[in-house]
């Protein structure tokens, strides 16, 4: 039985798993929406507990990150609109939400060389959707390997070979200068903290 | 395991290695750092390798997300940790309720309340109703928010949270701005960074009772003020040292620079020395002990009088004894010594004293006892401080032990 229909039936478990699998992801979806953190984060919040209360009369979902993705735009919407935001922040939004926000693209816009940005895309790109999703699970969503495991139903090997296989290719496209001044900055990082300690 | 022969993707996808990455297990930091010292040919590997998770990785703040998820937890009642088995505030000796067989629970609890009625007399109960509808009617105070107010070298005085939005002030080439959140951005003009030898100039931020206030210091640290709390500091960090004083309870999230340590002299008494760390200082003058909590980094506290100091690893607590000037360092509870900073109280087996010390400083109250004969009971709970008092005093009350009134702004604890 897959994660969501075990939410269904009231097992807590697999309800706060979902939510761990999702929080950041549907955060920085939302962050997308509008620029209020603290309304996004809510938003979040009420979308879990509205779930939880309505688990029974949910139906099947083939695909929980895209309904949570819309459930949380309307959301979000309808909430901008309650408190009568500026208009035309809204409706301008409105235009740019019927476009879909993939994981990758988010990763891609908050890098700030266009190089890398397009070195990232070409990356991404030779990546099928579930090392994608399995990408976002354990980096993004910091998860560990028995809770996606869990959560895909995948064994630990199959996960962690699909993982290192995409970073492989991840790091085959970047150019070795990019990803090693990048690195050398996290470890002069890394050698002050062990130099103070 | 042998690491030698790992690609950079293979330390990647490593869980070991990542929660070495994301420093989220001590075990694994101290194992990679010491493995990384041992294997020097593998340096650029692991380079690659945590430029690839940090690629990867969501970059905002996890506490936001931990507090979220107590939450939901609380919400679906999972019972999994010792605070969501406490939605609201309990005596500590009640037992906890869950799944168990109902006559067995009827049972103890018709005893329990006999023996509460016994013990506190019937006259209690008869009036308690009357009681309830009065401090309804009377105690709608409403929480603290953002609140402070900014002092500058030349003494003038800016009421942050009635200032604009804008450039607020100019200090020798220093521009204080107000961003549309409330916080204080400080920046130095090109005229002023090539000036080196200006003298330090200082601000203080003062927060009432009441009040809390967020300042990111002009070196990208972050300071969240308690209420009824203050901190000195200068326009700008020159010298050897960044240094800082302050007086009550403050949440610094202090920005990385090892040639400039960053030290927190607290009360005059004693100070807190940092590198690049977050961590939590509750010194307020009518508390016994000042704390420091450390959450992430390394701290060293110390106190000036005795010339004693500790070096606190993540989640240690340091309680220094004003009076005896000892030192003591436990475990600490994290999430209670900052749950101010995001947004709740939470007590975990608190004197009834200590919890109406803390919401006085919060409503801007003041607190008087008839009777002392609660103050040394603990109890424990959580409530978020955007709640108005009257909610907080009817959870206290909700235990059917402590009997409190508000008046004008004095909370009675009643007999």
């Amino acid at each position: 039985m897959n994660t969501w229909n075990e939410f269904k039936n009231g097992n807590k478990d697999a309800f706060v798993l979902l939510y761990k699998a999702h929080y950041r992801y549907l955060c920085t979806y939302g962050h997308q929406i509008s620029n209020d953190m603290e309304l996004v984060e809510e938003c979040v919040q009420q979308l879990f507990y509205e779930l939880w209360d309505n688990r029974e009369r949910l139906k099947e979902v083939q695909f929980v990150k895209t309904y949570l993705q819309t459930y949380l735009r309307r959301k979000i919407n309808r909430e901008l609109t309650k408190q009568n935001r500026s208009e035309s922040l809204e409706t301008s939004h409105y235009l740019e939400l019927e476009q879909e926000h993939s994981f990758e693209e988010m990763l891609i816009k908050r890098v700030e060389s266009e190089n890398l940005k397009i070195k990232l895309e070409k990356a991404f790109s030779k990546l099928s959707a579930s090392q994608l999703e399995l990408i976002r699970l354990r980096f993004y969503e910091n998860l560990s390997y028995d809770e996606i495991s869990q959560l895909t139903g995948f064994s630990h090997s199959i996960i962690y070979n699909q993982i290192s296989r995409a970073l492989k290719i991840i790091r085959k496209h970047l150019t070795v200068t990019v990803i090693t001044t990048l690195g050398i900055l996290v470890l002069i990082l890394f050698a002050i903290r062990l130099f103070i300690k | 395991m042998n690491y030698n022969n790992y690609e950079p993707e293979d330390f990647a996808a490593d869980e070991s290695f990542i929660n070495f990455y994301k420093k989220s297990d001590q075990k694994h930091v101290s194992f990679w750092e010491s493995w990384i010292e041992s294997h020097p040919e593998k340096q650029k590997d692991i380079q690659q390798a945590c430029s690839l998770i940090e690629l990867l990785t969501w970059q905002g703040t996890d506490v936001n997300f931990q507090r979220n998820l107590q939450k939901l937890k609380t919400y679906i009642n999972l019972d999994n940790s010792s605070l969501e088995q406490m939605p609201v505030i309990q005596p500590d000796s009640s037992p906890q309720s869950g799944g168990f067989n109902w006559l067995y629970f009827t049972k103890i609890a018709a005893a329990i309340i006999v023996l509460i009625s016994v013990g506190l007399g019937v006259y209690r109960y008869s009036t308690k109703g009357e009681l309830v509808k009065e401090n309804n009617a009377v105690a709608d105070i409403a929480p603290g928010g953002n609140k402070a107010i900014l002092t500058l070298t030349d003494g003038r005085k800016i009421n942050l949270n009635e200032a604009h939005n804008g450039v607020l002030a100019e200090q020798s080439g220093i521009k204080i701005a107000k961003t549309a959140d409330g916080m204080l951005v400080y920046t130095i003009s090109e005229r002023n960074q090539k000036n080196t030898t200006s003298t330090l100039e200082y601000n203080t931020i003062e927060t009432p009772k009441g009040g809390q206030y967020q300042i990111n210091l002009p070196d990208g640290t972050k300071v969240w003020l308690n209420a009824a709390s203050s901190i000195h500091y200068p326009t700008k960090f020159m010298g050897k040292e960044r240094r800082v004083e302050i007086n009550g309870e403050a949440y610094f999230e202090v920005a990385k620079n090892a040639k400039m340590p960053f030290k927190v002299s607290i009360n005059n008494s004693s100070e807190v020395e940092v590198l690049g760390t977050h961590f939590n200082i509750n010194s307020y003058a009518d508390e016994e002990m000042i704390k420091t909590t450390l959450l992430e980094g390394s701290v060293r506290f110390s106190s000036l009088k005795q010339q004693t100091a500790v070096v606190l690893k993540p989640g240690e607590q340091s309680a220094f004894n004003k009076d005896e000037g000892q030192i003591n360092v436990k475990q600490a509870d994290v999430e209670e010594a900052v749950a101010w900073k995001n947004g709740d109280f939470i007590f975990r087996k608190q004197p009834l004293a200590e919890i109406l010390k803390t919401l006085s400083r919060w409503y801007s109250i003041d607190v008087e006892y008839e009777t002392t004969s609660l103050s040394q009971q603990t109890y424990s709970g959580v409530i978020s401080r955007t709640k108005n008092l009257s909610a907080v005093i009817s959870m206290l009350e909700s235990t059917g032990q402590i009997n409190l009134k508000v008046e004008g702004n004095k909370i009675i604890v009643r007999k």
